[in-house]
This record gives C-alpha cells, sequence and structure tokens, in this order.
C-alpha cells in the first residue's frame, strides 16, 4: 500500500480537494521595476518567479531558460534533469513564438524563470509565469497562454496534480490560447489510455479557463494600479 | 480530440482555506523537507439524517464514487444510561476490540473519524482493512467523517505533541462540534485509554463500560479481556527470553550487516527450530530452540544475530532423529555428526513485522485441568493449542472456558512479553465442535485463507439481470454479436469428469477439403460477464480461483456464472472464446486463429462415456467421427511433447466415496486415467500454448505467462540417494527428457504402485511453476520445464482461476475485440496479481491436501 491514500472512497484527493479542484493559485505581475517585465506565480506551494529583459538589439527571437534552485525540491540537491529542463525550455520557445508575433519583434528577448518551490505542476506554472512577465513586458501577444495539468485516477480525471499524485498518476499539461481555447501546447510524458484521453484533456481545459480568469483579473488590477499612478504624477 | 465537455471546475479556495505542513525528516539519512498543502473545508457533511443544514449531494457529479448519503440514523441505539447516541471510537478502541465492531449485537450508527482511521492505518494495515470492509459494507450505518480536512473541527498538531494525544485531541474536537451541530443525539466517545475532556456535550466512556450496556455481548468482552493486566502464571518474575533491540538498533544492525534479516519459516516437523534464508550469503541460517527463537512466529519477518561458529550445527532433516519434544527442554538436541557440514545459526534479536494473523486451534485441557468443573465460571487463563503445529501455544482469558472445551475456536495474539513462556492473545470466535464436519471444514478454510463467505450484494449486482433465463440474442444485429463468430452449426461436444457442472471448455474437428483437419478448442466466455475493475472482477481477483473440497466446493464466480451462463453446457447457446487451428495429418500447426464465438455443444460427455463411444466400432456419426480425429491428433501431440521432455509427473488424482451428501468420506479411490483425459489435456496444453504466444506478441511487457524452472540438481540429491540404496535405481537428473526416461524405469516388478510413489516423489523435488508478467523475464526464461514448452500460459479454465480471466482480456485486447483495459498498463499491479494468484493457488493446493 502507498505510503498515502490518492483519493478515498469519499471522495477527497490527499490533501483535502475534490477531484475537479484547482490548488489556490494567485500571481503578481510587476515585481522587479528595474526590468522591462516580471511576473511570480504561486499554484499551491509551486512558486514561480520569471523575469523578462528585452527586446534589446538582435535577432528577432524569444529566449528562454529555467533555473531550478536548489532548495526547491524536498531534498537539497546539485543540479539535475538537464535534458528534462532543456526540453521545457524548448517546448517554452515552440509555444510562445507562436503566440508572439515573434517575426515582427524589434529584437530579442530573454525569459528567465526561476523555479522557487516546487509541489507538481511545474510546466503549468512556468508558463503562466512567462505569459504574465511578457505582457507585463508589453510584447504583443495573440492571447494569454494558460497552462493547467490534469491526470487520471482509475477513471476519474484530476485537476492540477501536486507533487504526490504527480508520482503516482499518470498526468498531462495543456497550454490553452485565450479564451476559445485552442489548444497551443501539450505534455505528455507517461500513458493514458486512449478511451480517457479526452476526458482528461477536457479537464485540462477547464483549468485553463480558470487560470486565465485568474490571470486576467490580475493584469487588469496592476494595469489600473499604474494608471492611476501615471495620472498622479502627471506623467 | 477534447470532446469540448466543460467541468464545472472551481478553485478549492472557493469553500477552503490552505494550510501548509511544512516538516523536516530524515529518509535514508538525509535531511528531507516535506512541503504538504492541506485544505480545511466548510462543506463536508456530517451525513446524519438528523441534520438539514449539510449538503450531502457534494460527489454527485463525481464519476465513479458513492455520493456522500446522509447514512446515521435518525433514531441511533440507546441505552438507558446514555440515551440515543451515536459513538466515535478512537483509535485504541480500534485496536483493541476491533472484533466489537464486527460484531452485528452493538455499534450501529458509528462516527469513525479520518484521523483515527488515518492512525489505524499507520499502526495495523490488517485492522485497517477490516474496518474499511465494516464501512464499505454499510449494514452497520458507519461513516467516515474528514476531520482533518474540515475547518471548524481542524487542530493542528503541535511541535512536541505525541502521537496519542494529538489523535485524542482531533477526536474531541470533533466530537463537539458533532454535539453541537446535532443536539437531539449524544455523541458518546468510546476509547480504551484515557482522555479526558472539560467538554459536558461529549461522553467519555471506557470500553469496559460501553461494551455491557448492550445485550449479548458477554461472549465479546472475552476479546476485550487482554486489555486487563493478565494475571500471570509466574509470580516470581522469572525471565524466559532475552529483550528485543529496539527498533533504531535493528535497521543499523541490518544495514551494516551485522544482523540478518529474513522471513522465519518453522520446521515442519519441530516447532522449536526454524530457519531464515540469507540472499547476501546465499543460505539458510538455523535456529534452534525456543530461546534463540525469542518469541518469533513462523512468518514473522525477523533480524538475527549469528552465533559464533563453535555452536553451528547440522540441519535436522531425518525423520527418525525427530523426537515428540515436550516444551520445557527445547534445546537439547545433540548433533554431533560432523561427517555432514555444519549449518550456521543464529539467535532472533528483533522482530521487524509480526505476521499474525487469527488462528484456529483447541483448548489445552491440560493446561487449566478445573475448567472442567462444572460449577466454575470465572475468568480464567487457557492454553490453545493451535491447529499449525508451527505456531506455539497461545495464552487466552476467557469466562467460558468449560463450554469451549473440545471446540475449534479462533484466537488472535496479541503480545508475548519476556516474562512470560506463551505468548496472550484473546479469544474470536467458537467455531464447533471438533471433529463435527462443518467446525473442521471452517477451521481448513480458516487456517488457509480461504474466502468462503457467501457473496456480497454488490457482487450479485454484477450478475445479468435476466438470471438462469439469460440467453443468447436472437438477432445478430444485437450489439453483443458484434465480432463474434457464429460456430453453433460446428458438431461441439465437452469431455469432463462425471458430474461436472462448471464446463469451461469444448472441443471440435472436422476434415478440410485440403486433407487437413481444423481443430478448436472452446472456452466459456467469461470476460464478457466480469468486466474488469467491478465489484465481482475484484472480488474473483481476491479469491483467486475456486477451491474444491470433499464435500463442497468454494467458487471464484457466483454459481449462475460458474454453472449456468458460462458454462458450456449442451444444447444450449452459449458465448465462447475460441482457438482454432489448422493442423496437417502430422498434427503439425499451419495457422492458428482466435475468435469470440457463439457456440452449441452437441453434447457433453463424461471421460467413460466419451472412451466408450470412440471404441463402439459401430459408431460413424459425425461427432463420433470428430472425437476420432481428435484422439489421434492428441496422441501425436503428446509424443510430440514426451520427445521434447515433457515429464508426465502428474500425482494420481484422487475421489473421495461419499455416502450421501451427509455422512463421513468411506473411502478414498484413484481415479482411472483414459485416453480421452490426455484428448482434452493436450488440446487445452495446444490451446494455452498458442494463447501465450500471442499475447506475448501482442503485449511483449505485460502479457501474463507461467513459467516452470528447471530444478537445482541438489534438489534431487536426497531421492536419488535414496533410491539407489532401497532400489539399486538410477535418476539421471541432466535434463527433463533424461528425467522423464530414468523415471519410466523405475519400475519393481514386485510392487506396482512402485512407479507412482517415484513420480509423486519426483514431483516434490521440483520448483513450483509460477505466474508473471512478460517484461520480468529474458524469453529464454520463460520456459515451461515439466511441460517443455518455451511459452505457457493459463486460459482454459477461466470459470475456475483467475490468472485465465486475465488471459482472456489480454487475448481480446490483442485480437482487437475490446480495447485493452488500462490496468494492463500498469506493470507493476500485475506483478502485485501474480504474486498473490500464486498465493491463492497454493492455498488451494493445501486445502487439498488435508481436505
Amino acid at each position: 500500500m502507498s505510503r498515502i491514500e490518492i483519493f478515498n472512497s469519499e471522495g477527497f484527493r490527499h490533501d483535502g480537494r475534490r477531484f475537479d479542484e484547482l490548488r489556490n493559485f494567485t500571481c503578481t505581475i510587476g515585481d522587479h521595476p528595474n526590468l522591462d517585465g516580471s511576473s511570480s506565480v504561486k499554484l499551491g506551494a509551486t512558486k514561480v518567479s520569471c523575469m523578462v529583459v528585452g527586446p534589446y538589439n538582435g535577432p528577432p527571437r524569444l529566449n528562454f531558460s529555467i533555473d531550478v534552485t536548489p532548495f526547491s525540491t524536498f531534498e537539497r540537491q546539485a543540479r539535475k534533469n538537464e535534458k528534462r529542463l532543456q526540453e521545457l525550455q524548448s517546448l517554452l520557445v515552440t509555444s510562445f513564438t507562436s503566440a508572439c508575433a515573434t517575426a515582427e519583434l524589434p529584437g530579442t528577448i530573454d525569459v528567465r524563470i526561476q523555479v522557487l518551490a516546487q509541489d507538481g505542476g511545474l510546466v503549468s506554472a512556468c508558463t503562466n509565469a512567462a505569459t504574465l512577465a511578457l505582457i507585463d513586458a508589453g510584447i504583443p501577444m495573440k492571447d494569454y497562454i494558460c497552462a493547467c495539468s490534469a491526470g487520471i485516477y482509475d477513471t476519474t480525471p484530476f485537476l492540477d496534480l501536486s507533487n504526490a499524485e504527480e508520482t503516482d498518476l499518470s498526468f498531462l499539461t495543456i497550454g490553452a490560447l485565450g479564451n476559445d481555447s485552442d489548444v497551443l501546447m501539450l505534455l505528455l510524458e507517461n500513458k493514458i489510455p486512449a478511451d480517457h484521453l479526452p476526458v482528461v484533456m477536457d479537464m485540462a481545459l477547464s483549468g485553463t479557463q480558470l487560470v486565465r480568469q485568474v490571470m486576467d483579473d490580475t493584469v487588469r488590477y496592476y494595469t489600473q494600479q499604474r494608471l492611476a499612478k501615471r495620472k498622479l504624477t502627471g506623467l | 480530440m477534447p470532446s469540448k465537455r466543460k467541468f464545472e471546475v472551481s478553485m478549492a479556495s472557493e469553500s477552503a482555506t490552505a494550510l501548509d505542513h511544512v516538516s523536516l525528516r530524515s529518509v535514508k539519512g538525509k535531511c528531507v523537507k516535506i512541503v504538504r498543502e492541506q485544505y480545511l473545508r466548510t462543506d463536508i457533511p456530517c451525513r446524519s439524517l438528523l441534520c438539514t443544514r449539510c449538503n450531502t449531494d457534494l460527489s454527485v457529479a463525481l464519476p465513479g464514487s458513492s455520493p456522500m448519503l446522509a447514512t446515521l440514523s435518525s433514531a441511533p441505539p440507546s441505552t438507558d444510561s446514555l440515551g440515543p447516541h451515536y459513538a466515535v471510537p478512537d483509535l485504541s478502541a480500534l485496536t483493541q476490540a476491533m472484533d466489537c465492531f464486527e460484531s452485528s449485537k452493538l455499534f450501529y450508527d458509528v462516527i469513525i473519524l479520518q484521523s483515527v482511521l488515518e492512525q489505524l492505518r499507520s499502526v495495523s494495515t490488517p485492522l485497517y482493512r477490516r474496518l474499511k470492509s465494516v464501512i464499505a459494507a454499510n449494514n452497520k450505518r458507519f461513516v467516515v467523517f474528514h476531520n482533518l480536512f474540515h475547518k471548524p473541527s481542524f487542530v493542528a498538531k503541535q511541535p512536541a505533541e505525541t502521537f496519542d494525544h494529538y489523535g485524542s485531541r482531533c477526536v474531541l474536537s470533533a466530537a463537539s462540534w458533532y454535539a453541537k451541530h446535532i443536539p437531539d443525539v449524544n455523541i458518546v466517545v468510546v476509547s480504551a485509554g484515557l482522555i479526558e475532556t472539560n467538554d459536558s456535550s461529549v461522553t467519555v466512556l471506557p470500553l469496559s463500560e460501553y461494551i455491557p450496556q448492550f445485550s449479548g455481548t458477554a461472549s465479546l468482552l472475552d476479546s476485550m479481556l487482554r486489555s486487563e493486566p493478565a494475571i500471570k502464571k509466574n509470580p516470581n518474575n522469572t525471565v524466559y527470553f532475552s529483550e528485543h533491540f529496539p527498533t533504531s538498533k535493528i535497521l543499523g544492525g541490518v544495514k551494516s550487516g551485522q544482523l540478518i534479516q529474513g522471513k522465519l519459516h518453522i520446521s515442519h516437523y519441530n516447532s522449536n527450530e526454524g530457519h531464515i534464508y540469507s540472499s547476501d550469503r546465499d543460505d539458510t541460517i538455523l535456529i534452534i530452540g525456543k530461546d534463540n527463537l525469542n518469541r518469533a512466529f513462523n512468518d514473522d519477518i525477523v533480524a538475527v544475530e549469528l552465533l559464533p561458529q563453535s555452536e553451528w550445527k547440522t540441519e535436522l532433516v531425518t525423520l527418525d532423529t525427530v523426537k515428540d519434544v515436550d516444551e520445557d527442554d527445547s534445546n537439547d538436541f545433540l548433533r554431533t555428526d560432523s561427517n555432514i557440514s555444519k549449518k550456521p545459526t543464529g539467535k532472533v534479536v528483533g522482530i521487524v513485522r509480526r505476521n499474525w494473523r487469527q488462528y484456529v486451534g483447541h483448548i489445552d485441557i491440560r493446561s487449566t485441568p478445573d475448567i472442567l468443573n462444572p460449577t466454575f465460571h470465572g475468568i480464567t487463563n487457557v492454553l490453545v493449542t493451535p491447529m499449525d503445529r508451527k505456531i506455539p501455544k497461545i495464552r487466552i482469558r476467557t469466562r467460558q472456558a468449560g463450554s469451549l472445551v473440545g471446540h475449534r475456536i479462533l484466537v488472535m495474539p496479541d503480545t508475548w512479553d519476556t516474562d512470560s513462556r506463551y505468548p496472550d492473545g484473546h479469544f474470536i470466535r467458537d467455531l464447533g465442535p471438533m471433529e463435527d464436519q462443518d467446525a473442521e471444514t471452517e477451521a481448513i478454510l480458516l487456517e488457509n485463507d480461504v474466502q468462503y463467505q457467501p457473496f456480497s450484494q454488490a457482487v450479485l449486482d454484477c450478475l445479468p439481470k435476466e438470471g438462469h433465463e439469460w440467453r443468447v440474442p436472437e438477432s445478430k444485429s444485437d450489439p453483443l454479436w458484434n465480432k463474434r463468430e457464429d460456430l453453433r452449426n460446428l458438431q461441439i461436444c465437452s469431455i469432463d469428469p462425471p458430474g461436472c457442472q462448471d464446463i469451461d471448455d469444448a472441443l471440435h474437428a472436422r476434415m478440410l477439403p485440403n486433407g487437413n483437419y481444423e481443430c478448436g478448442v472452446h472456452i466459456a466466455d467469461v470476460t464478457h460477464f466480469v468486466k474488469p475493475r467491478t465489484p465481482m472482477d475484484n472480488e474473483a481477483a481476491a479469491r483467486g480461483t475456486t477451491v474444491y473440497l470433499v464435500d463442497k466446493r468454494i467458487d471464484m464466480l457466483p454459481m449462475l456464472l460458474g454453472t449456468d451462463l458460462c458454462s458450456l453446457k449442451p444444447r444450449v447457446e452459449r458465448f465462447a472464446f475460441s482457438v482454432i487451428w489448422e493442423l496437417t495429418p502430422d498434427a503439425e500447426i499451419v495457422s492458428t486463429r482466435f475468435t469470440k464465438s457463439v457456440i452449441k455443444s452437441v453434447n457433453a460427455f463424461s471421460y467413460d462415456e466419451a472412451q466408450k463411444r470412440i471404441d463402439e466400432t459401430s459408431n460413424s456419426d459425425e461427432l463420433t467421427k470428430s472425437m476420432r480425429m481428435l484422439l489421434k491428433l492428441s496422441k501425436q501431440l503428446k509424443q510430440r511433447r514426451i520427445d521434447a521432455g515433457a515429464l508426465n509427473l502428474a500425482s494420481p488424482e484422487v475421489s473421495v466415496r461419499l455416502e450421501n451428501e451427509q455422512n463421513d468420506p468411506t473411502g478414498v479411490e484413484v481415479k482411472e486415467l483414459k485416453e480421452t483425459n490426455s484428448l482434452v489435456e493436450e488440446f487445452m496444453l495446444l490451446a494455452n500454448i498458442s494463447v501465450a504466444k500471442r499475447i506475448y506478441e501482442a503485449f511483449p511487457q505485460t502479457a501474463m505467462l507461467r513459467r516452470h524452472q528447471p530444478p537445482p540438481e541438489s534438489r534431487f540429491e536426497e531421492f536419488s540417494k535414496e533410491l539407489k540404496k532401497l532400489k539399486g535405481l538410477k535418476l539421471s537428473t541432466k535434463s527433463s527428457k533424461a528425467i522423464a526416461d530414468s523415471l519410466d524405469k523405475c519400475i519393481d516388478p514386485k510392487d506396482p504402485y512402485f512407479n507412482t510413489l517415484a513420480r509423486i516423489m519426483a514431483t516434490r523435488c521440483m520448483m513450483s511453476a509460477q505466474y508473471f508478467a512478460s517484461g520480468q523475464f529474458d524469453y529464454a526464461e520463460f520456459r515451461h520445464y515439466g511441460l517443455a514448452s518455451e511459452i505457457y500460459t493459463h486460459f482454459t479454465s477461466p470459470i475456475r482461476r483467475y490468472a485465465d480471466i486475465i488471459a482472456h482480456r489480454e487475448l481480446a485486447a490483442a485480437i482487437g475485440y475490446e480495447p485493452a483495459d488500462s490496468r494492463m498498463h500498469k506493470l507493476q499491479e500485475e506483478h502485485l496479481l501474480s504474486f498473490m494468484l500464486v498465493r491463492a493457488l497454493r492455498v488451494t493446493q493445501l486445502s487439498r491436501k488435508r481436505g
């Protein structure tokens, strides 16, 4: 028997959530006033911060770098999984290159993501943080890219897996472009039976809409604050 | 791909607040930071019918989960002093009196707290499982209340708080919440420990005061007795055993190699001697004498310290040295025979995990002669001698000793202290008088861990609604006919032992225009009725196999399926899973195909009837002809198998003669083997092999296969030595072929039974065959030694073996009949399942032996 009960017979997950509940998702933008764009995202106990520099002189393209701090997981460890991070970086580059009008960019943009704490949902947290930081930097984008993960336990789809669930279940991460939920990014690293796949994708897509709502509210809130500040200072 | 179905997802923080647990733990010597988020909700229902405020439809939208319906009755049990009340047991109550919670006499409307459930899980897995099954049965109205997810009743653990103290705080907090939430009913916290509360709305009652308030609970009190300090027969505090090492020392010792950890196997012949196998040393370590066994039971995982080399001894193997050993002089074995190599001996210094279960036994009258006095009615200590000779006597305290003498009783050991010669246990249940057929049958089933309870309602609900009226649909456009071949026109018959009701298999053969034969094996399509992950499937998997006893059969599947709907009865249309070959006249396979089908068996023969029909030369109807074809081919198949080195080890099948249903057995007869037995056997083997190849091709990692390893030479040493000494015969063990040949020569002209005896002895020397998933081993290791086949599986008896059901599902997926079940992708689960099946099969063998 595994250490934790993933899903008990009364329908609770190990952390008290229902199958269709997202963890606490909060975000801020403009944390670093000196940078062109910045954001931080908290998804449950996962914390990610993102910085954007650019556009600066250079070929029109997006660079991503992901830095996983050694204290972010439960065991302090030197860099590992370098390959996994590279894969994640290239996934983000392709997704964002198609979402931003990259060809018309005036120069190179560096996106740097720092993972401060990990408790599952790393890919979705990184994607959401990058979206917010790019918006903060004023980079033109077609729409928000909002990501959310979903997995499957037996036949029940689970929204937004925590670390403990990710180790036990098959799951996928979807990045959707905007409101009409075009799937821009789909990452599935283990197996999900084909007949269950649509349900899991639906679950993740429903999650992205919730995420989009929170991100949109945040962006509007910070923008209004900035506008208010501008009026005050008379700029 | 997504169907644009919208889920009404929400953020957990809308109905709950998050709480972060950060704790530091040491895992494998490293400091590890555990971050766990927990959501405290306000929408958890109390699940009482008296409550109008709680929303119980919370999980209605949840697929596959039972909604949290209000279960606690509005008229709960009531006693004079407590009034109508809901009981809230704490951890100590559950660990000490699980038998009471399972009893039908008391404990209705019980609130099991999540905190208690989790603590119980960490303390004892068997007890946790038992409680879960009481909750799932739902006839005693047990509800789980998730107090750790419930904001109003949640209490956080204080930094240096003990496990027990925190547990009782959780219980009290939840009980107070309930008391305020449902004021009409009293909330009674039942505990076997010490809990104090200053909340007047909650009553805290010790178990020993709670139980007697209900009538008919006297015998249940016996099972509680161990909580009172047992009166030791040992007033002068003699210490019989040395203390076990503390856990940390054991773990360290095992890691550094000073101690050896292993499962203790007690000798069949002497309960004071056992051994463990150490994989590091690749050797067994003997543990001799009660002092060295140091309170370990058979099957416990123990840590052993090696004794100095001067105390190493030879294993006690020959029967003539076994004496009936009295309990007190256990160490007096003289093993000075220096010719035989000495084995390391050891001493148990700690028990890593107890594998205690419930044991069947009887009261040893010698231990307390005064209980026979009819006027004696007090509480007394008695010793119980378990049926399993490897288990030491267990001391229990009981009020009903007089009436239990001469009965089979079920007891459970609880503790074994250093100052006690015997383990202390408690009485659970009286099975009935000894040598009574029912009591003894139940004892055998319990001892072998066979689940013999009738099928639960949940399982029966999975049966087709039509019951015995179920028919193959007439119209071929019915979805059930989808991808099914119509084989009703074939001359199919089944050949089984006389009186067989669960007919798994049927056969047919016919001549093809090109001179080849078409042969078919048709197996009952059990998986059409038993869908994966239904309660019926789970139950069948847990049972593993049908168990045959002398006078009864404990079915793996409900009767309706086993003996009717799945059974390939004659002159009835039935669903089947068919394997059809084209064979040349020399019995070489030209092609094989598999299909789900509908068949209509022409006749069901017993072996005798089939034999007579074939032998009767005047019979020339089509069915007889096809049976002759099958017989001819089967002989060729058998010859080829024997040439390849297959062993004929089959121990003789015996049948027990009964005068009538109620009577005791009157004799045992050896079943006579006819040619038709071997006809059926050969085609079943061929079907199994063909299916094994096909599912391995489709699922290289997860195919359910069966293999049989060649026995190591050393196993035969003893046997061939004896053969040589007694009869001057030589046994060659180079290959299976060599063994088969030399066994054929083991004939004593004076004793016709000698050859069979030799075969039985040889069988005992073999390894036992095992189930495995194909990913576990290399192809070269798949070999089935006894059958001399490269690859093998079980496919032909799905009514009575669960392994066959898995093979059926895999084959159905392999031929594209239905999509593979997601479970099959989980390799690990399958491993687990295979272990379970092995266990189940072993159990079957054991009970057959004894039964």
